[in-house]
């Protein structure tokens, strides 16, 4: 069986950080996404949700089913990054140094997931 | 992490709210618009349903690898208050909402009650959550939906949430549907409403034994 060296351990750990990296951006631009949609959807229905545009009933149903799309398009990205949490889990390392995978995430500006490092020592099954 | 959780749960509220917009709309529509917009409903809350979903699993797999996890749920507590009062509304909407389908109507109601459920548990969890103490009767005077039918609802939920009084009525065999869902949110889950009305059957049905057993030794003897 082919065991890890120290290097091989450190250079897991900064792919699995950047891979972490990447999945929180993904979803910070789904987030931003959803919030968009929020506003459009709030504007479009009024603070008295008396539709302060007046539309047609037309232009209500057309506006009704784009919002479908654009909900679909979501739960699509965001069922896809379910799975990706779900199969980066195994991957995380546990009572290793995860210095390596902090540093990296931490010059990223990226704080959800440097505390996500740190806090993973603490992590039990 | 709860940034994404906050933006699922606002699209869902921006859905309920043109649920509510929709609901004055709908009585000018044609037959046909009115299908329509009856199934882009189900479908939207259908859709909001499962995206939420997928956000809360991603958001279970990252708490389960961070430790400030309490901490966050402490935060959110409030928040998931008054969504679920909002959830409470938008089931008793569509509730009388008139599905031409049937199945539509049921399917949607399924998805609300799954949510309603998950938002039951999370508050059940918390310590502060105490029966009886949620609902702010001024948040419902200002409801624009049956308010007085809720706080009705609330006060009656008072009497059926105490679990002595229901035993105390034994011919009361199961809560009317809106107070199921009002006695739910104070009670934690589904499971806790079914215990009551099973309690509640039990009862009478150990009671109707009891009886029968009485006549049967008073025949014998």
């Amino acid at each position: 069986m082919k065991t890890l060296s120290k290097g091989n351990v450190s250079t897991e750990s900064q792919s699995v950080a950047q891979l972490l990296a990447l999945l929180v951006s993904e979803e910070k631009v789904v987030a931003n996404l959803m919030q968009l949609e929020t506003d459009k959807v709030l504007a479009f229905v009024g603070r008295n949700r008396e539709f302060p545009s007046q539309p047609t009933s037309k232009e209500i149903i057309q506006f009704n089913q784009s919002l479908i799309q654009v909900l679909e398009s979501i739960y699509m990205t965001e069922w896809q990054l379910c799975k990706k949490w779900t199969a980066i889990l195994p991957l995380i390392p546990y009572e290793s140094d995860t210095s390596s995978c902090a540093s990296i995430i931490v010059a990223d500006d990226n704080e959800d997931i440097a505390r996500f490092y740190h806090d993973d020592r603490g992590f039990d099954y | 992490m709860q940034e994404r959780a906050n933006s699922a749960v606002s699209l869902l509220f921006a859905i309920f709210q043109l649920i509510q917009a929709l609901q004055h709309n709908r009585r000018h529509m044609e037959n046909r618009e009115q299908r329509l917009v009856d199934y882009d409903i189900a479908k939207m809350v259908s859709i909001g349903v499962d995206i939420h979903k997928c956000v809360s699993w991603s958001g279970l797999v990252y708490s389960e690898t961070a430790s400030n996890r309490r901490d966050k749920d402490e935060k959110r507590s409030d928040d998931a208050e008054k969504f679920l009062i909002e959830i409470h509304r938008t089931i008793k909407r569509l509730q009388q909402w008139p599905f031409e389908n049937a199945m539509l109507g049921a399917q949607v109601m399924t998805q609300l009650y799954g949510l309603q459920s998950y938002y039951s548990n999370e508050l059940s969890r918390d310590d502060e959550f105490i029966i009886g103490s949620y609902t702010d009767s001024n948040q419902m005077l200002d409801s624009e939906v049956d308010s007085l039918t809720e706080i009705s609802c609330a006060k009656e939920l008072t009497a059926c949430a105490d679990t002595s009084k229901l035993e105390r009525q034994p011919d009361r065999h199961s809560l009317p549907i809106l107070a199921d869902n009002v006695v739910m949110s104070k009670i934690g889950s589904w499971t806790s409403i079914k215990k009551l009305n099973q309690m509640d059957r039990d009862m009478e049905r150990g009671g109707q034994a009891d009886a029968q057993i009485r006549t049967a030794a008073s025949d014998r003897f």
